[in-house]
């Protein structure tokens, strides 16, 4: 389908017309904290900053998610039964739970997608892995809504790891702002179906709003900053694992689960049981491996008891051991850890470091990126047609 | 010299000497915006040591349990007189070996609250200078500027401050600040009287709408100098399961209750639990709550003296429970 | 690096893809909500040694039961409703089809629920997980079994495989040690062994103790006194951590190749399926690439056993 053009003042309407057959999604603000809430009519979008604290990770990969509800009860005797047969015994009832109601969420960035597309590799049993129901149901259920960033921050280093903020990536519908609304490209199949219902809200746009729009992409591109050059970082972090710097960088870390929870792609999980009497949950609720209990085992043994391996752990799994299980980065270069951690640790700076060459000097990775901004907007634009569903 | 230079000193003459190990203190973070707890070892790095008024962090957390490294480290560290509250804290309670620290206290004259400041700029503040004491000089993404008033931005605690000296420390950087009348004043605890005037249902309501946005990051937790039981957090405790794991508003509720209650009597509302939460709950609300609850009953400031014991400590037939 | 735009060459799966219907227990990989355990029944619970408990439990689908089968060394999720799971190592036959068996250390709230059992008691089973050791590979190799305390649990079912295809391996030679004569585990099939002529098998304790007939020592010292022939040998070695420590000097001082010798490992696992990333060593989980490790293995990852 063509690209729309979508007027500000019809956004309201337009996500009126998709909150009829789904639950909406989008970043608003409240008490100055702008988080993804679900949309009613009447509240204001919130686009003019940038990121919402958390990515909207959590309305697919829910924080708390009872995937089990159990009950014990006593079986009915058989009717006629005798002896042993006759004795009543107790026994249990599980009721898997599965629930994924239809939803779009608009308003998330390019990262935010990417986070989905990241997640997607390990929860979707890419390469012979487990594919998990629970994610899967509510991802099939969701439509993405990207909105190009505007005014990309100092802490955001999409380029570097391969995004760029106009990225198409795992978008159904991409919206840019332009003068007066949003330059409306429909990727998917499910995006052309959003695009197709909201009838006139959408018009065709002029050729100056598609320059302008590329324009806006190209102009976001640029505001992103060089934070490191990925080449050869996988090998330097396999190769400095022993580094003693891991501890130097570790120092200021508190181990709280911040960076993970604000992050779009963590997605590490704890299972608990939950019993009152007779009935009972299963649920999955985020962890982290910050948890200086999330390892620890039952003898008192814990394999990463110290903070420095839960650390390295963390960047490690990023940028070495999830590439290397799914061919995938686990990182999209929000850069809500770095500007929402206590102590503002940053994800670039333990990247230059620790993701170095041994020999190399650490800094000159930064440059190679720069070049990189301009070639992101290109690829992300041949990406038209990739996302569609044969 | 400035208080800066004092502390660069200080840390320097420490490290050579070895005096200690390392030497803990701010520095400036990915920009002039962000100041960040800075661990030096060599003295020829303590002039990337700064102070000024984004100092905020409370450096005593990184000597409560777990968390020096190694764990039988001697440790330098610069506090400000409501952190030093937080070390009294932990010292009254045996909970740090005093003999493996050395610390530079840093009279303080108001911390800038970086999120007040933030909600008044549309574009992210990359940059702040202090031109002269007392003004601050905002520079954002965008490049506008603006200079401020510090009383206008400064932390909510800071207004109030009965503290501004550290009251513990082996050197201090520079004179004293001013001290406010402690007989004569007793601390303000207006900030509580819109809360306490509530109902306790619109209380019970407004508790659980605070908390809903609550992630369980722990890092309220985990910065909390006087939180110390760490990996054995009653509120990670599956069985019996005391605190649900599941997140939401009563659950959370009871997880920050947990952390109000254990904390009471050794918190002096250094803050740092404030500014630390993702996602900007006031979480320092029922800790003040809290304290001043346990003023009003046993006339009772945490970490104020060093030979008194924690008031939870101690049990004192003459002790009232309110009127 | 490995492609790292994570993009539209590595399609989604979806439902579509899948099989429907299929849980951990019936299919593998790619199938089904292996997150819902299947119900179990406790038949039988032995008392092994005070602190272990030996529990046989059948599916009460007759045909989860019957198209149950595992490799040896895979584990599973054994859990009570209301209080959890943990994971523990298989210990019945291969072959065996009545039943699913698991020995279980009381120690913390999972398996002192378990140890409250009593038979005819629901629990929740999650099983075959992670990989079994290379059986097919190993034929016409000698086996060396270096096992301490609960450690035997997790060769129990390897031991047994070994017994019922004998003839494809050369020799079986088990080295099993415990702290005193009352914490061996299995003393029935000890009984059986001991009277077997192809099983050479040595015990041992950590200290003399009255009527103790065989070795006294620890496991590591009885190991370089017997001297095996690291030739044609596979090693594999399973018991507390300080046990595998110095096993695994001695087996370097004996000549055995890094190769040769395997191990088990245990972690703290929630989803048992590779996605929740608690039990992870580096790059391997050891839920899905183990818990089955060559030591050759074990030597590339980070020092977080």
């Amino acid at each position: 389908m063509a690209s729309k053009y979508l007027k500000s003042e019809q956004l309201p309407a337009f996500l009126e017309s998709l909150a009829k057959n789904a639950r909406v999604v989008a970043p608003f603000k409240r008490d100055g904290v702008t988080q993804y809430e679900p949309w009613q009519s009447g509240k204001d979008v919130e686009l003019d900053v940038l990121l919402a604290k958390q990515s909207p990770k959590e309305y697919v990969f829910l924080q708390t998610e009872t995937y089990l509800k159990f009950g014990y009860e006593m079986a009915p005797v058989p009717e006629g039964a005798e002896g042993e047969d006759a004795v009543p015994y107790e026994t249990v009832k599980v009721d898997p739970q599965n629930e994924a109601p239809k939803q779009v969420i608009f308003g998330l960035r390019p990262c935010d997608v990417r986070g989905f597309v990241q997640m997607d590799q390990v929860f979707g049993g890419y390469g012979g892995f487990y594919f998990d129901p629970l994610y899967n149901a509510r991802r099939e259920a969701t439509t993405l809504l990207a909105v190009t960033c505007r005014e990309p921050r100092s802490t955001c280093f999409c380029t570097s790891v391969g995004g760029c903020p106009s990225s198409r990536e795992g978008a159904d519908v991409l919206f840019t702002q332009i003068e007066g609304g949003f330059f409306v490209e429909p990727i998917t199949d499910k995006g052309e179906a959003i695009a197709e219902a909201a009838g006139a809200a959408l018009t065709d746009p002029t050729d100056t709003q598609a320059t302008e729009a590329n324009e806006a992409k190209l102009a976001s591109a640029t505001k992103v900053d060089p934070a490191f050059d990925l080449e050869g970082v996988r090998d330097a972090l396999h190769d400095n694992i022993a580094d003693k710097r891991w501890a130097d960088l570790a120092m200021r870390c508190v181990s709280c689960g911040t960076c993970t929870y604000v992050c779009p792609s963590c997605y590490c999980f704890s299972i608990n049981d939950s019993i009152v009497e007779t009935k009972g949950d299963r649920y999955r609720c985020w962890d982290n491996c910050f948890n200086p209990v999330y390892t620890e085992e039952t003898s008192g043994h814990n394999p990463r008891a110290k903070k420095m391996n839960r650390f390295r752990n963390r960047f490690s799994h990023k940028f070495w051991y999830y590439p290397d299980k799914y061919d995938s980065l686990l990182c999209s270069g929000c850069g809500r850890c770095i500007a929402n951690c206590p102590t503002r640790i940053d994800i670039r700076e333990v990247i230059r470091v620790m993701g170095a060459p041994k020999e190399a000097p650490a800094a000159s990775g930064a440059v190679a990126a720069s070049a990189a901004a301009a070639a992101a907007v290109a690829a992300a634009a041949d990406t038209t047609t990739e996302g569609k569903e044969a | 010299m400035s208080r800066q230079d004092h502390i660069r000193e200080f840390a320097a003459n420490a490290l050579t000497e070895k005096r200690v190990d390392y030497f803990i203190g701010w520095k400036q973070g990915y920009n002039s915006s962000e100041m960040i707890p800075a661990f030096v070892t060599d003295p020829a790095e303590a002039d990337q040591l700064v102070w000024n008024p984004l100092c905020h962090h409370n450096l005593v957390t990184f000597i409560k349990r777990n968390m020096p490294e190694p764990a039988d480290a001697k440790v330098g560290l610069c506090v400000k007189g409501c952190d030093s509250r937080t070390l009294v804290a932990l010292l009254q309670e045996g909970l740090v070996d005093k003999d493996r620290l050395y610390v530079v206290g840093v009279p303080c004259d108001g911390i800038v609250d970086r999120r007040k400041l933030e909600k008044m700029f549309s574009s992210e503040i990359t940059e702040i200078e202090f031109p002269e004491r007392g003004k601050v000089k905002v520079t954002t993404r965008a490049g506008e500027t603006k200079e401020l008033d510090q009383k206008d931005v400064e932390l909510i605690g800071c207004a109030h401050c009965r503290y501004p000296n550290p009251l513990y420390s082996d050197n201090t950087a520079g004179p004293l600040e001013k001290e406010p009348d402690r007989e004569e004043t007793k601390p303000d605890w207006s900030a509580l009287e819109q809360y306490e005037s509530l109902s306790d249902d619109v209380k019970q309501a407004l508790l659980e709408k605070i908390y809903a946005t609550c992630i369980r990051c722990f890092a309220c937790i985990h910065v909390c100098p006087v939180c110390v039981c760490w990996d054995k957090c009653v509120n990670r405790s599956r069985q019996p399961e005391l605190v649900s794991q599941k997140v939401g508003p009563k659950e959370n509720l009871l997880f920050q209750m947990v952390h109000m209650f254990h904390v009471a009597g050794r918190c002096p509302s250094c803050g740092a639990c404030d500014r630390a939460c993702p996602v900007e709950i006031p979480l320092g609300l029922l800790h003040a709550k809290m304290n001043k609850e346990i003023y009003d009953m046993f006339g009772f400031e945490p970490g104020v003296k060093l030979d008194e014991k924690p008031v939870f400590q101690v049990f004192d037939l003459k002790d009232q429970f309110g009127d | 690096m490995a492609d790292t735009t994570s993009g539209a060459a590595k399609k989604r799966l979806t439902f579509a893809d899948v099989v429907p219907g299929a849980s951990t227990a019936k299919a593998g990989k790619l199938a089904g909500n292996s997150y819902v355990p299947e119900i179990a029944t406790v038949v039988e619970i032995i008392q092994e040694t005070p602190t272990i408990k030996t529990f046989r439990m059948r599916f009460d689908d007759p045909a989860v039961m019957e198209s149950f089968s595992f490799a040896p060394g895979q584990v599973g999720q054994l859990g009570v409703f209301g209080v959890g799971e943990s994971t523990f190592a298989i210990t019945s036959k291969p072959s065996e089809k009545e039943f699913i068996q698991f020995s279980v250390m009381r120690a913390g709230e999972v398996t002192q629920a378990l140890h409250k059992l009593s038979v005819g008691d629901k629990v929740g089973i999650r099983a075959p997980m992670g990989c079994g050791f290379p059986m097919d590979a190993w034929k016409g190799k000698k086996i060396l079994f270096v096992m301490g305390g609960i450690g035997s649990a997790a060769l129990k079912a390897t031991i047994e495989y070994c017994l019922e295809h004998r003839a494809d391996y050369q020799g079986v030679n088990i080295l099993y040690g415990a702290t005193h004569p009352t914490n061996f585990t299995y003393q029935y099939d000890i009984d059986e062994w001991q009277k077997r002529e192809d099983i050479d098998l040595t015990l041992t304790i950590d200290r003399e103790c009255d009527g103790w007939q065989c070795d006294v020592g620890m496991v590591p010292a009885v190991l370089e006194r017997m001297n095996p022939d690291p030739a044609n040998t596979i090693a594999i070695l399973c018991g507390p951590p300080i046990m595998i420590k110095f096993a695994l000097i001695s087996f370097m001082k004996l000549g055995f190749t890094p190769e040769q010798t395997y191990t088990t490992l245990e972690k703290r696992m929630k989803c048992g399926i590779g996605i929740c990333g608690r039990c992870n060593v580096g790059p391997k989980y050891v839920c899905v690439d183990g818990p089955v490790f060559s030591m050759a293995e074990l030597n590339e990852l980070p020092d977080e056993l």
